[in-house]
């Protein structure tokens, strides 16, 4: 069986004195479709940045491919397969799509060279090609030239997706990607999820929304308080009185 | 190190006190970073001396120097004010500088950048202590730069205005949501930072005696430094940082000559800058967080 | 060419070069006010190099950037741990500080200035001012322009896709400083006279309005910029003090008004570009 795409092993965060991750394991299996849920403030946003680099984790370890990666500076972390979205979409609104989309290779530039080409005059050719390739993956490829700022949001959220692809990770967190987003274009975020998923693709996601989950992943697990409670399928979860616990008083969706 | 130098350092930091808290208040408050301020400590003093100069009552002059630096420091709240929500720095920044420039060439245009001598108005009357001479004039406006920050700590602390400035200060949204009127409590800021400022300029004035379309520009660099050693945010910072800043310049023409005074300070600020942005007293470190 | 027409065109190329030098910094979302004092130094240094040793004026350039270059990599360490409005407050430390140290130094005649014996023309600002237009240009059309826009726009974010953040501050903060020295080389030998009091925050102030009212958004900015601030005064038949009272004016209506500068996409989506400053302390 090949490495896990993720692994955390006894995982722990503080801020302050405050422990906001504590002693979290779980493992992502390559091409797994994983859902992380939990009431807000759980810590999942937390989880992301500490698998990122944004924070050190204070104890445990992060490993991705039998690779740690835990000591790595957060820039290095995507040369080590990691991609990830974000919650508030963070494209450069004044840069055209292509170049948003083309900022997700630029770990792959080494040296000058990748900086002499000027691909702004070079048509389609070379890293625009690229980035194109990937708009057309996802069926974006129409709003290449236009400015990113004055897309619709959930053309935008698909971009961030465009951009996290181009250094051809091996695993993807996306961050409630469906927040936002009303059944039609939450259904095309799920098909072009499920068609990255089944070209080998790992897919690690935040959600809220439960049907989406429900559709999308195969396993579930579920945080509170900054500690794992419960790890399953959505139906298990479901039944675990842990979880019901946790969620009294919020209707789900 | 003679007292007396160090007593002259006080003297001429009490000014840089003036100035150091209008950038320090603003900045602590609505995080803007607002190089005008030197221009209004030129425009009270600039008025006042051409006014005198034609011939109007002192009183009159000198109220109307402060007046001149309330409106000037109104003039950019109003066409920033947009820009100060702390959105955006930089604009704001330099929409200050802009303002620096416009004022001080204005003024270089009607008056000319020659330095003038300032009618000595106050009586020359030196005190005592011991070995020590201190003028009158300085003393009094030492006693006011002290007075004033006392005022303005206790305001901040224990008014309604204070607490609604210091909630204006943690975050802008906040303090709208608890219905406190940000725009009106702003301009009541720059209200007081062109009388601060002003006053802090006509303080000089009266003491030193000489006036320049530039005067803003060494003082107000200085106060700055002043406001960045004693901890931006932070009144009392100003204070130490002003009486530092004076005593060294002092202390440094006696040792050095006053060619080297500029040398000494900026390195200083420099150095504290890399080694602790913080400054002396800490500063109000949750707000420069957002700078 | 009247001499008069020239010495306006050579005045337009120089701040077209320093309009570059601020705009770098601008690009990233920085604020340098040490520009003039990078300038110093290239002047400084080109003249020394021309006059004391008698090198060709090209030589003259490149000894200008290379010891501006050298001295703001040495700088560059301490300096950019600040970030933010610290470093507008660090640099223009540094600024004062190299001003005040020429100022002192009696070998470059201190506070009576320094004559230049060697004279450029016009031809030679005009060629070194259109090779780094053309430099700027083209590395606008490069990926360079996109990582620029991405850490002035949101520094976490291109960390995490894995730009060297510390390194591009770097990269911009040196090449910032050679551009203002190769602009000081060539006004020290055009005006063949520099003394230190020209140098002052101010000048890097006026320099940062101009191209802000430029754009900092586009590599155009700074010919638009330079081409106002230079011939408004000519436009207003004033070499006096309204260029500057008209120029800060023009400045604050367009804050008020228009933030992104003269060259930029007018806004055609939902409310205006809003500049934004990805300093953080430490």
């Amino acid at each position: 069986m090949s490495a896990p795409a993720l692994e955390l092993a006894g995982v722990c965060k503080s801020f302050g004195g405050l422990s906001v991750v504590h002693d979290v394991s779980f493992s992502v299996a390559q091409g797994e479709r994983v859902a992380l849920i939990g009431p807000n403030g759980a810590g999942k946003t937390t989880v992301f940045n500490l698998i990122t680099g944004v924070y050190p984790v204070d104890a445990g370890r992060v490993t991705a491919s039998d690779r740690r990666i835990d000591e790595l500076p957060s820039r290095k972390r995507i040369e080590a397969g990691i991609a990830r979205t974000f919650q508030n979409i963070r494209l450069v609104p004044e840069l055209d799509v292509i170049d948003n989309v083309i900022l997700g290779e630029q770990s792959l530039c080494k040296g000058i060279r990748p900086y002499l080409a000027p691909i702004r005059w070079l048509g389609d050719s070379g890293a625009r090609a690229q980035a194109r390739s990937v708009l057309a993956e996802i069926d974006l490829q129409r709003f290449d030239r236009q400015k990113a700022g004055g897309l619709p949001y959930g053309i935008r959220k698909q971009i961030e997706i465009a951009r996290a692809l181009m250094a051809g990770p091996s695993i993807l967190l996306l961050d409630e990607p469906a927040a936002g987003l009303n059944a039609e274009e939450a259904a095309e975020l799920s098909r072009v999820l499920l068609k990255l998923s089944d070209a080998g693709l790992t897919l690690l996601i935040i959600e809220h929304d439960m049907h989406f989950v429900d559709q999308l992943c195969d396993h579930t697990i579920v945080l509170n308080f900054g500690r794992k409670i419960a790890e399953g399928t959505l139906a298990e979860i479901r039944r675990d009185p842990l979880v019901r616990e946790a969620y009294i008083g919020r209707s789900e969706h | 190190m003679h007292v007396q130098q160090i007593v002259n350092g006080l003297m001429l930091g009490s000014v840089y006190v003036f100035v150091g808290i209008a950038f320090t208040m603003i900045i602590g408050i609505i995080n803007f970073v607002n190089f005008s301020i030197p221009a209004l400590f030129m425009l009270g003093a600039m008025t006042a001396w051409a006014l005198l100069n034609v011939g109007v009552v002192a009183p009159l002059a000198l109220v109307a120097g402060l007046l001149v630096g309330i409106v000037a420091s109104m003039a950019v709240e109003q066409v920033l004010y947009k820009r100060l929500s702390g959105r955006d720095p930089v604009i704001s920044l330099i929409g200050s500088l802009a303002f620096l420039i416009l004022y001080e060439h204005l003024v270089i245009h009607i008056l000319g950048s020659d330095q003038q001598a300032f009618p000595a108005l106050l009586p020359d009357f030196n005190i005592r202590f011991g070995d020590i001479v201190v003028g009158l004039g300085q003393l009094c406006g030492f006693a006011i730069s002290i007075l004033l920050v006392f005022g303005l700590s206790y305001l901040l602390k224990h008014t309604p205005v204070g607490r609604n400035l210091r909630a204006i200060s943690e975050s802008t949204e906040t303090a709208t949501i608890l219905g406190i009127n940000v725009r009106r409590h702003v301009q009541m800021m720059f209200v007081a930072v062109g009388l601060f400022t002003a006053l802090g300029g006509l303080l000089f004035s009266l003491n030193y005696l000489q006036v320049s379309a530039l005067m803003g520009q060494e003082i107000g660099l200085k106060a700055i430094a002043a406001m960045i050693i004693g901890g931006v945010g932070s009144i009392w910072g100003a204070v130490v940082g002003g009486m530092l800043i004076g005593i060294l310049e002092v202390t440094t023409i006696g040792l050095f000559g006053a060619d080297t005074v500029d040398i000494v300070i900026y390195a200083l600020l420099l150095l504290l800058l890399v080694v602790r942005p913080s400054g002396i007293l800490g500063g109000a470190l949750q707000s420069t967080q957002r700078i | 060419m009247t001499g008069y027409l020239e010495g306006i065109l050579v005045v337009l190329c120089i701040n077209a070069v320093l309009g570059y030098a601020a705009y770098l910094p601008l690009s990233i979302g920085q604020i340098n006010l040490g520009i003039a004092g990078f300038m110093a130094i290239g002047a400084y240094t080109s003249a020394i190099v021309t006059n004391e040793l008698g090198f060709p004026l090209i030589l003259g350039l490149f000894s200008a950037i290379a010891v501006a270059a050298v001295a703001a990599a040495l700088i560059a360490y301490p300096v950019l741990r600040t970030t933010g409005i610290y470093l507008a407050f660090a640099t223009f430390a540094l600024n004062e500080i190299v001003r005040s140290l020429f100022l002192n130094i009696e070998l470059v005649g201190g506070a009576a200035g320094y004559p230049v014996a060697v004279y450029s023309g016009i031809l030679f600002p005009a060629l070194v001012a259109a090779v780094v237009t053309l430099l700027m240009v083209y590395s606008g059309a490069t990926r360079a322009h996109i990582v620029l826009a991405s850490v002035r726009r949101d520094e976490a974010v291109s960390d995490l896709f894995g730009v060297n953040i510390r390194l591009v501050q770097l990269i911009v903060f040196v090449v910032s400083a050679g551009l203002a020295a190769a602009g000081g080389s060539l006004y020290a030998h055009y005006f063949s006279f520099i003394e230190a009091q020209h140098f002052t925050v101010f000048l890097s102030i006026t320099t940062i309005l101009y191209v802000v009212v430029g754009g900092t958004r586009s590599v155009w900015g700074p010919i638009v910029g330079a081409l106002i601030y230079t011939f408004l005064p000519e436009l207003l038949r004033d070499s006096g003090e309204w260029r500057f009272v008209i120029f800060s004016a023009l400045i604050i209506a367009f804050i008020a008004f228009r933030p992104e500068g003269i060259v930029a996409p007018w806004p055609s989506g939902p409310g205006s570009l809003v500049a934004r400053w990805v300093g953080r302390s430490r």
